[in-house]
């Protein structure tokens, strides 16, 4: 497979008051063209980071960070993030936020705002204001405001993580069918480990500080999956363990997933 | 799309033009606003009745109704207050106009703001009076010293606003313009002016305001026309019905001005969802 979004030797400090803070110092990442790259790991660990890095948000300190070989720049429009608010601007109709997404691309407008918002299944509330919406739907109108820029490479950074128990199953589930119809790279940022079991092609997982990939599973499972799935049950268990989490005491000599070995 | 909830946004009751207050019978708000006019114009009546001030201190309303017709029937009325409108609209144009271009470069760039910031707040700490001999010096009595008197006093509130409006502005929408590839003026017009807007409507309604007091301050000097002038003449002439007239009819533009700039207001900001008492 070709590769899409490409991080190599990929350094990261941020410099404030005369003190700088290392976020990683060496990572290093391939996502493949069309894959659903689940980046996972805990609060602070730098997960966002690498996805603002991506979507050229951020300057990497060191290092570099490619799409299809060229590298990021700003001024990019091959990257379309999603982030964990919906962030929705206030002033604009529902229809008009999407229509933001879809100001660099050519053709009728007004219609893929009107498909992608009837794909997210909110056509009736293409004139409504942000503030009349609830979480979910919000964060849908992002999502759809994502896949109307038609990104080479869509970008979600916790997309979900604010949203209710049931209504982020449902995301989940919305995001996997409005995939058949827009293919493209994904790289999603969670601490949701089943989350991340339900969506992804590969898990990445990160750790320690400065942070590092610590480990990478692909998903033996064609999509769509049961959440009840065995197999994903095993890689569950043995993620969370990784994470400290269903340790028992003797086994448990630190309570940093960073400190575990990678691969 | 059986997997997501459907549910159509709750639409927000307008504002409510008419409200029930506790005898239930409905009343437009702006019945309510003439109250307190209707009680100080009695007020006034019962004043002049009990002749607590000499009729050429304190004319009569009926007086200074009489001032108002002859003024019009001299057709001196329409042209008085006609010339203050235009000055305080081209001051308005002018102060406002500048203020937002200035106030976005301060707003956008640190460079210009420690450039421009501490002048322009020394410059705004002059009293609008300490302008008129030099304005008056430098383009003699016409309109132009009197616009431009009345950009000053429109400047300042509409700068100091939108600054701070820009100042106020969600870091997290900025980055969604940029995300989503808006830099420079598109940033400006898209993300930056929409997300100030409710603090430089707030400065353009406080600025029309001083436009109007600073009107009347270039007018009371060196003006042949306009309300500021028929101010001092009544003043020269011991015309106290003129006086009022004058008065009054600097209150009611002013409120004019402001319930169009209101509209505006609720015109622009209609995605707001501010509280409402």
């Amino acid at each position: 497979m070709t590769q899409d979004v490409t991080l190599a030797q990929v350094a990261k400090v941020f410099r404030r008051n005369g003190t700088s803070t290392p976020v990683f110092d060496d990572i290093s990442l391939t996502v493949d063209r069309g894959e659903f790259v689940a980046i996972l790991g805990p609060s602070g660990c730098g997960k966002s980071t690498i996805l603002r890095l991506i979507a050229g948000l951020e300057q990497p300190t060191a290092g570099q960070v490619a799409i299809g070989g060229r590298e990021v720049s700003v001024t990019d429009d091959r990257c379309a993030v999603v982030f964990q608010e919906p962030r929705l601007l206030p002033w604009r109709t529902v229809s008009a936020n999407v229509a933001l997404g879809a100001r660099r691309r050519k053709g009728d407008q007004r219609h893929r705002v009107r498909a992608l918002l009837d794909e997210v299944g909110l056509a009736d509330t293409a004139k409504a204001w942000p503030h009349q919406l609830s979480g979910g739907m919000a964060q849908r109108v992002a999502l759809a405001r994502g896949l109307a820029a038609e990104p080479d490479v869509l970008l979600l950074d916790e997309p979900f993580a604010a949203l209710d128990a049931l209504t982020r199953l449902k995301m989940q589930d919305l995001l996997l069918q409005v995939r058949e119809h827009h293919p493209q790279t994904v790289v999603l940022v969670t601490h949701d480990i089943d989350e991340a079991l339900h969506l992804a092609d590969r898990i990445v997982i990160l750790g320690d500080t400065p942070a590092r990939v610590v480990a990478t599973h692909r998903i033996p499972a064609p999509r769509p999956r049961e959440r009840s799935n065995p197999t994903i049950g095993r890689l569950r268990d043995d993620i969370l363990h990784r994470f400290g989490v269903g340790v028992t005491p003797e086994r448990e000599d630190t309570d940093c997933p960073g400190a575990l070995a990678a691969d | 799309m059986a997997t997501v909830h459907h549910s159509p946004p709750v639409a927000k009751a307008a504002v409510p033009a008419t409200r029930r207050w506790r005898s239930g019978v409905p009343t437009p708000r702006w019945l309510v606003g003439l109250i307190v006019p209707v009680a100080l114009l009695g007020l006034w009546q019962w004043l002049v009745n009990r002749e607590v001030y000499t009729r050429s201190q304190l004319p009569a309303p009926n007086d200074v109704w009489l001032a108002g017709r002859q003024l019009w029937e001299a057709e001196l009325l329409v042209e008085h207050v006609t010339i203050s409108i235009e000055r305080v609209a081209l001051g308005f144009a002018w102060g406002a106009g500048i203020a937002i271009l200035i106030g976005l470069a301060v707003g956008l760039s640190p460079v210009v703001d420690a450039l421009l910031s501490p002048t322009i707040q020394a410059i705004r700490a002059i009293p609008s009076l300490a302008w008129v001999p030099l304005l008056v010096l430098w383009m003699g009595i016409g309109d132009q010293p009197k616009i431009t008197l009345v950009a000053i006093g429109v400047f300042f509130p509409v700068f100091t606003a939108l600054v701070g409006g820009i100042q106020q502005i969600d870091r997290r929408l900025v980055e969604v313009g940029q995300a989503y590839g808006l830099r420079g003026p598109a940033l400006a017009w898209h993300i930056l002016l929409p997300a100030a807007a409710p603090a430089l409507l707030t400065g353009l309604r406080i600025g029309l305001a001083q436009g109007w007091l600073f009107l009347v301050a270039a007018e009371l000097i060196g003006a042949s026309r306009g309300l500021g002038f028929l101010l001092t003449d009544g003043q020269n002439t011991g015309r106290a019905d003129i006086i009022v007239l004058s008065i009054v009819l600097l209150a009611l533009l002013g409120k004019g001005t402001d319930v169009l700039l209101g509209l505006l207001q609720r015109r622009v900001l209609r995605w707001s969802d501010a509280w409402q008492a």
